[in-house]
């Protein structure tokens, strides 16, 4: 069961490869493909939400010699977040979709994505981790510069050469950690004791492992390759990567850190702490001055990922729980409304908020869509957002982190302000006379609405449904870091 | 490349050089080799036939295109794995048995798939770069 996240979309990468350059059978290969990958998701979560956690080794190969996978709620959540969002932007490709992207190979490509991101939530192996963050990268390069414009290729470039650092570092202090302990197994290295002799050796590769995955999460101050990238690729791409790419960064600290790092290394906590207000602060401000909508967008990104970090960092019950609730949260959010800025940019011809307008009169379904999901973001009831910015703003305060309560207000105030300015422009003032509006087929409108549909219905869904009970999930919501050790240690599913 | 060397040593090489791939390939079980290491040494004989004879005599050798290759390749190693899921509840648990008094199983069907990858990607590699260079 473990492994099926990973297996079916290789698969299905492997078959929508070798249907070439045939759209339509590309399209609906997509479609069972992403349907698959939905069952398998809803599948694991189910199985882990009754049975607990799941793990199982390649070849049954016990380990710590094994590769392990093991999925407990943590990682069974975001695996099924992935597959919530990678559906939907499905649709949205579908409805965009003009033979191009296609014959360069995007339909797979997504696939061999998303076999990466489910590989890095579901290992127990940091060599692997490794491995699937380079799976996920090489493909997410390519589907960044597909089309190949100059812009694209230059926003591909600074993602690349700041990622592969990352790599560089990561594959250093994989080595080095391996050197002093012996095992790169996350449940093995959790269950033993670090002899007093290798500390600080820890210690240093332990921020060596937090400086990879802050370029991952995109972390001040290493976070400029996102707004370089995701205002550049075409529409669907950009909201594939804005809900799941940054998710696996914050994912590898929040997992990590809470079964090694955090407490073999004195300085992994409040790093997180000390980083993360920066990251919100110059995330939101640096929007704030934007005028292209998908800029807006990618600045927002930046900040919400400190949200998700100062959640990490807070740590406890309280911080897990706000940290995964923001993940779900802005993975969803953030996807839809580059849907949003996609179907924008579909109908008014362009992505900066100047050229168009008049969207509130024009289209009235798509403007009510967009102002859920902008509400959301901004974190108004009753959708994710509040809840997830309750439970963090909660978290920090209880943590007796007063300062990191208020920069997450503040921030909440400017990104409210930003989705207020979008909706100004493009959606409240009179179209601009050189705004030429698109009248795409009732089919293609169709398909451009259902995927905001959705991701609106999913963002109602988690506000409504954790909302009022985020007291009583706050209390009961652990990450069991034993029962994942003994998941993984206590050998494969018999 | 319009050397007669070349063409003429070619012509030795090429066959030597696939053959040595599938050595590799098999012997990689237990030693090293593997399909990585013949994937690659079959690629760069086809890309010396391209060499000598014009990538496009190299692609009509290939019979489908680079990407078919990747494509067959990553499917097989994929399934190489369901027999071990089905059998022994574990992705890519080896299943072994003997076909004609030879000891056959799923790891070799694992490192087929990857030997056909290697080449695949190789190619579609130097095929690009070739079409690079004339334009």
């Amino acid at each position: 069961m473990t492994v099926l996240p990973v297996v079916v979309p290789l698969a299905w990468g492997a078959i929508l490869l070798a249907l070439g350059a045939r759209p339509r059978w590309q399209r609906l290969g997509s479609l069972l493909a992403h349907g698959c990958y939905l069952a398998a998701a809803v599948g694991l979560f189910r199985r882990v939400t009754e049975d607990g956690p799941q793990a199982s080794s390649l070849g049954n190969w016990p380990p710590p010699f094994g590769i392990a996978f093991c999925a407990d709620a943590l990682a069974a959540t975001l695996v099924l977040l992935t597959a919530a969002v990678a559906a939907p932007v499905a649709l949205f490709a579908l409805a965009l979709a003009d033979g191009r992207w296609e014959r360069q190979g995007y339909h797979a490509l997504v696939q061999v994505m998303l076999a990466g991101v489910s590989g890095a939530f579901l290992t127990t192996d940091l060599f692997n981790l490794f491995v699937w963050f380079e799976v996920t990268l090489i493909s997410s390069f390519v589907l960044l510069t597909l089309g190949g414009g100059k812009a694209q290729v230059q926003g591909g470039f600074k993602y690349v050469a700041l990622n592969l650092l990352s790599s560089v570092v990561f594959l250093s202090a994989a080595g080095l950690l391996y050197g002093t302990t012996g095992t790169l197994n996350l449940a093995d290295l959790g269950s033993r004791p670090i002899e007093p002799r290798d500390a600080w050796l820890v210690g240093l590769v332990g921020v060596l492992f937090l400086s990879t995955f802050s370029i991952k999460a995109a972390l001040f101050p290493v976070f400029f390759w996102l707004p370089a990238a995701y205002p550049t690729p075409a529409a669907p791409v950009a909201a594939l990567f804005a809900g799941v790419l940054t998710k696996v960064g914050v994912y590898a600290m929040l997992r990590t850190g809470s079964v090694f790092f955090a407490e073999a290394t004195g300085v992994w906590t409040p790093l997180l702490l000390a980083l993360s207000v920066p990251t919100m602060l110059v995330g939101v401000l640096g929007a704030v001055v934007q005028s292209d909508w998908r800029r807006i967008l990618a600045f927002h990104s930046v900040s919400q990922v400190g949200y998700m970090v100062a959640a990490v960092g807070i740590g406890g019950k309280a911080g897990f729980l706000a940290a995964v609730l923001f993940m779900v949260h802005h993975g969803l959010v953030k996807s839809a409304l580059f849907v949003a800025a996609g179907v924008g940019w579909r109908l008014g011809g362009s992505y900066r908020l100047g050229k168009l307008g008049g969207f509130a009169r024009s289209h009235g379904l798509f403007s009510a869509l967009f102002l859920i999901l902008a509400l959301s973001l901004a974190g108004l009831p009753p959708t994710s957002g509040f809840a997830a910015k309750l439970a963090a703003v909660r978290a920090a305060l209880e943590g007796g982190h007063g300062w990191i309560a208020g920069a997450m207000v503040a921030t909440g105030l400017f990104t409210l302000y930003s989705m207020v300015k979008i909706w100004n422009e493009a959606f409240w003032k009179p179209a601009p006379e050189t705004m030429e509006l698109r009248r795409p087929a009732p089919r293609e409108m169709a398909l451009l609405h259902l995927p905001l549909a959705a991701f609106a219905a999913m963002a109602l869904l988690v506000g409504l449904g954790v909302g009022p009970a985020l007291p009583a999930a706050s209390r009961s919501a652990d990450l069991d870091r034993q029962a994942y050790v003994r998941a993984v240690m206590g050998g494969p599913e018999p | 490349m319009n050397s007669l060397i070349l063409r003429t040593g070619a012509t030795f090489v090429m066959p030597l050089l696939l053959v040595f791939s599938v050595f590799l390939l098999i012997r990689g079980h237990h030693l090293p080799g593997g399909g990585f290491a013949g994937g690659l040494v079959a690629a760069a004989s086809l890309t010396l036939y391209g060499l000598v004879n014009g990538m496009g005599a190299a692609k009509a050798v290939l019979r489908a295109s680079p990407e078919i290759w990747i494509a067959g390749g990553l499917g097989l190693a994929v399934l190489s794995g369901v027999p071990g899921l089905v059998l022994r509840g574990s992705f890519l648990a080896p299943i072994w048995g003997t076909l004609g008094g030879v000891k056959v199983g799923t790891p070799l069907a694992f490192d087929l798939g990857v030997y056909l990858l290697v080449i695949g990607v190789v190619l579609t590699m130097v095929f690009a770069l070739s079409e690079e260079g004339q334009a």
